[in-house]
């Protein structure tokens, strides 16, 4: 069973994403602010994050870049209200970020997003 | 006892040899008239010649002190000996002579060469050789015409040697090649000259005549020449008369007279002629009498000219718009043009013989009178004086004094006056405006300098020495570049390059300045190039410190920031409720253990929740467009592909009303600069009102490209809008009543947003609509 950790720092969208992949058929684990994250990346290793941007403290950036650097093979993909640009998407995908998903996001849509990621 | 020396011994010698020479003098004298002859005689030995570089005593002197140079050569004509004259006339001593050839030392032309060889060679086969002329070579180059008489020197009846006698011929040829000149040029003259001349001998007979008079009276020199003038048939009886009567007074008193008469020429025309006669004389006796023969018809027709050119100067001269006066040299007007009399009101009467600088409304500085007055006006060039006019007006004039020379005394002088008026308004003004701008720039709050044409400083103001820290006396001539932050020395250079090479004015340069206590000032300057005739010779530059507006402008960007951070933090925080409550109603919905009345709720709560996620949408974009904080990522867009793919994603939601959907979309649309999520989101928009409000009928996607602009519109069959509704669709919160269900739901915010995404792509959307019938929105983005 893929692993997959769920970062945001609103317990009542982690719970919801969570349930919806269990649904999907993952395993879920939840972190709730992007230092708790990366403690639990040091432990656990994981096939993908989905990671909110805007959160108190660590950024879903910083986040991003430190697990990058860790390179363990781990994909990240954002989780975001924010809006950004093709462009700025496109350079994010190079950087080796997996996907943007917009919140609010629909039960199947985000199924079907996280199955293409986590495919091969 | 000293032996004596060397040179008093030849002292000596010569001494005794005087002695015998003075004995001797009578045979000098017979020597010295023909002294060729006597050496020709064998009077000298060779012997004798070779020991003591001469021979007798007698010879020696002749030969030293004879007016031409002398040349003795031995019989193979090497040289022996050559007089002083000689070595005066050619230039080498006598060292460099003695013992060569005369053929070898180059003192003979190409030309005189053969000849020269030649002769010497008959000489020595005893042939007399008459006086010849050759040309020798001087030392310094120099080719002097020579003539030579040369003859054998004998010794006992046999040839030893060759005596030459050059004489220097140059002033003799110069002055033959100055007599065939001058009688050419007679010649020519004679021949050439534009009036016909005769020479007659005393007796009145011709003796010769030039062309011209043969082409004047149609009788050549050959019909005329041994003729009597008078009874040639060129003159009547009474003509001959008077011809006659003058020639026997030129005769008598031998004075050039000059009389009129007429001739008549081979066609029996008369022709009037002006004869100036004068005696050609041979020593005081006249031989010949010249006689030149002017047509006066020509001169008639050279009269009337004058009188011609004379009233077209006359017309110049009263045509001017300058004031021209003639005075004599007391200051006294002889005359002046009509300007003078016009510009004056006076009649020419009141002006003539008054003095100028007394003239009525003509007003001069008095050390102009005063000149006039001490005769010292030549040193008068220019000077300014003041007129009224007649119509009251006063004008500034520039005279300009012109002196006319007769034989070499100023006779009178020639006054120009032009009308300066204007000219010192406009100096004036520059005057003005030139004091008018150092006082701007001297109390300027902008920096302002000017540079010669290196960029070396010429001017500064106070502002500047502010600016930059330093006094006026600290920067003049240096280099102002030397007072830019090191980033900034290209820029200006590059900017002072540009001024030159446009001759334009470049505005809003930013550069650095480093003031002398160390810091940074930003500062905008406009570079102006300045020019002197046209030519190039610096910049005037205004430079304003941009601190306080640099501080603006951080302060702006950061408050941009600032506002962007709160839309995204406001957005975050008005989404991300929503998400949760959004996914777990569609949990319930897609649960198997709720039930059907619990769905139906969580189907109420997902709708209002989706409408609710639209309206912070809209309202996130409605404040980012008031706050200026929407962000554009601008990109070249393909809109064949932009419009397939909202054309797709909308297809569904017509199709679902049974709406005909019509889509026509040319493949070779311009490219357009815009940003494609907005672009997209706007014409779904279009879309999503077109189905909203069309029951039956179509919905058509068409676009075209039309003089710079992209057309994009979208056509329904729907309610249409009422024309005074038109403006109203735009604003914010505007609903369209649609009836008193009031089915529709939003904001009305999305034809604003609408709107104002289009507008900041530089575009506009426009509305056609009639109610019942439809509507059409057209995008209009630029290409």
């Amino acid at each position: 069973m893929k692993k997959i950790m769920v970062v945001d720092n609103e317990p009542d969208i982690v719970d919801l994403t969570r349930t919806v992949l269990e649904l999907g058929g993952y395993q879920v684990i939840p972190s709730y602010s992007g230092e708790e994250c990366l403690r639990k990346l040091e432990k656990e290793k994981v096939d993908l994050v989905l990671l909110d941007i805007m959160m108190p403290g660590m950024s879903g950036w910083d986040v991003f870049n430190r697990i990058k650097k860790m390179s363990s093979g781990t994909k990240v993909a954002f989780m975001s209200v924010l809006e950004i640009s093709e462009k700025r998407k496109k350079v994010l995908l190079e950087e080796g970020l997996a996907d943007y998903i917009m919140k609010p996001f629909d039960k199947e849509t985000l199924l079907k997003r996280v199955d293409d990621i986590l495919k091969d | 006892m000293r032996e004596e020396p060397e040179i008093v011994k030849i002292l000596r010698k010569e001494e005794m040899l005087r002695e015998k020479h003075e004995n001797q003098e009578r045979e000098k004298k017979f020597l010295s008239k023909s002294d060729t002859h006597d050496i020709n005689h064998g009077e000298c030995k060779e012997k004798g010649l070779k020991k003591n570089k001469g021979f007798d005593r007698k010879h020696i002197d002749l030969f030293e002190t004879a007016v031409d140079p002398i040349i003795i050569l031995d019989k193979n004509g090497l040289f022996i000996d050559i007089n002083q004259q000689g070595i005066k006339l050619l230039g080498y001593s006598k060292e460099e002579l003695v013992g060569k050839h005369f053929a070898e030392v180059g003192i003979l032309t190409e030309e005189s060469m053969n000849k020269t060889i030649e002769n010497f060679a008959k000489r020595m086969n005893g042939e007399n050789i008459p006086i010849y002329e050759i040309e020798v070579v001087s030392k310094n180059g120099e080719i002097i015409p020579a003539e030579i008489n040369a003859n054998a020197i004998y010794e006992n009846g046999e040839i030893i040697g060759d005596l030459v006698i050059l004489r220097d011929i140059r002033q003799r040829k110069n002055a033959e090649y100055m007599l065939r000149e001058s009688e050419e040029r007679y010649r020519t003259l004679f021949n050439n000259a534009a009036d016909g001349i005769i020479i007659l001998d005393i007796y009145g007979q011709i003796q010769s005549l030039n062309k011209r008079f043969e082409e004047e009276t149609g009788y050549n020199l050959e019909e005329l020449i041994g003729k009597e003038f008078v009874t040639s048939g060129l003159l009547d009886k009474e003509n001959a008369t008077k011809f006659s009567e003058y020639i026997k007074k030129l005769l008598s008193n031998t004075e050039i007279i000059s009389f009129e008469i007429e001739c008549i020429n081979r066609d029996g025309k008369k022709i009037p002629y002006e004869v100036r006669a004068a005696p050609i004389k041979r020593g005081d006796k006249i031989v010949e009498i010249q006689a030149i023969f002017r047509d006066l018809r020509e001169r008639r027709k050279v009269e009337e000219q004058l009188v011609r050119s004379e009233k077209k100067f006359r017309n110049i001269f009263d045509a001017t718009s300058d004031l021209l006066l003639y005075v004599d040299i007391e200051g006294n007007v002889l005359d002046v043009n009509k300007t003078v009399l016009e510009t004056l009101n006076l009649k020419k009467d009141e002006i003539i013989g008054k003095k100028f600088y007394e003239l009525k409304d003509l007003f001069f500085p008095d050390h102009v009178k005063e000149c006039f007055k001490d005769n010292c006006f030549k040193s008068m060039r220019k000077y300014e004086g003041e007129l009224v006019t007649k119509w009251g007006m006063k004008r500034r004039f520039l005279f300009v004094n012109d002196f006319i020379h007769e034989n070499g005394e100023i006779k009178c002088i020639l006054i120009k006056g032009r009308d300066i008026t204007e000219q010192q308004k406009a100096w004036e003004e520059i005057v003005k405006s030139e004091e008018k701008y150092r006082i701007l720039a001297e109390t300027s709050a902008d920096g302002v300098f000017t540079t010669d044409v290196l960029g070396r400083l010429t001017y500064v103001n106070p502002a500047l020495e502010k600016i930059l820290g330093r006094r006026k006396s600290q920067i003049l001539a240096t280099l102002f570049r030397n007072y830019l932050s090191r980033e900034s020395v290209y820029l200006f250079q590059q900017t002072f390059i540009e001024a030159r090479r446009t001759g334009k004015k470049i505005e809003n340069v930013e550069l650095e300045v480093v003031h002398s206590d160390g810091y940074v000032i930003p500062i905008e300057v406009n570079v102006a190039p300045l020019k002197k005739d046209d030519r190039f010779v610096g910049i005037e530059c205004t430079v304003r410190d941009i601190t306080e507006r640099k501080k603006v402008e951080r302060e702006l960007r950061k408050s941009e920031q600032l506002k962007t951070e709160f839309m995204n933090i406001a957005a975050h925080e008005l989404k991300s409720p929503i998400t949760p409550i959004k996914g777990y109603l569609e949990l319930i919905l897609s649960d198997k253990d709720a039930s059907s009345r619990i769905k139906k709720w969580a189907k109420i709560s997902l709708r209002n929740a989706k409408r609710l996620l639209r309206l912070v949408n809209d309202i996130l974009d409605v404040s980012r467009l008031d706050t200026d904080t929407m962000r554009f990522n601008m990109e070249k867009i393909d809109p064949v592909e932009l419009l397939n793919d909202v054309v797709e994603d909308m297809r569904p939601g017509a199709e679902k009303k049974n709406l005909q959907f019509i889509v026509e979309i040319p493949r070779d649309l311009p490219y357009v600069v815009g940003d494609k999520i907005r672009l997209s989101q706007v014409l779904k928009n279009l879309l999503i009102n077109a189905i909203k409000f069309t029951e039956n009928g179509y919905i058509a996607v068409r676009a075209r490209s039309e003089e710079g602009y992209l057309l994009i519109s979208v056509e329904d069959t729907g309610i249409g809008i009422s024309r005074d509704e038109f403006k109203k669709i735009f604003t914010k919160f505007y609903q369209a009543y649609t009836g008193d269900d009031r089915r529709s739901e939003g904001a009305g915010l999305g034809l604003f947003i609408c709107r104002e995404i289009v507008k900041k792509h530089g575009g506009d959307i426009l509305v056609e609509s009639e109610v019942g019938k439809g509507s059409v929105f057209t995008v209009k983005l630029p290409v």
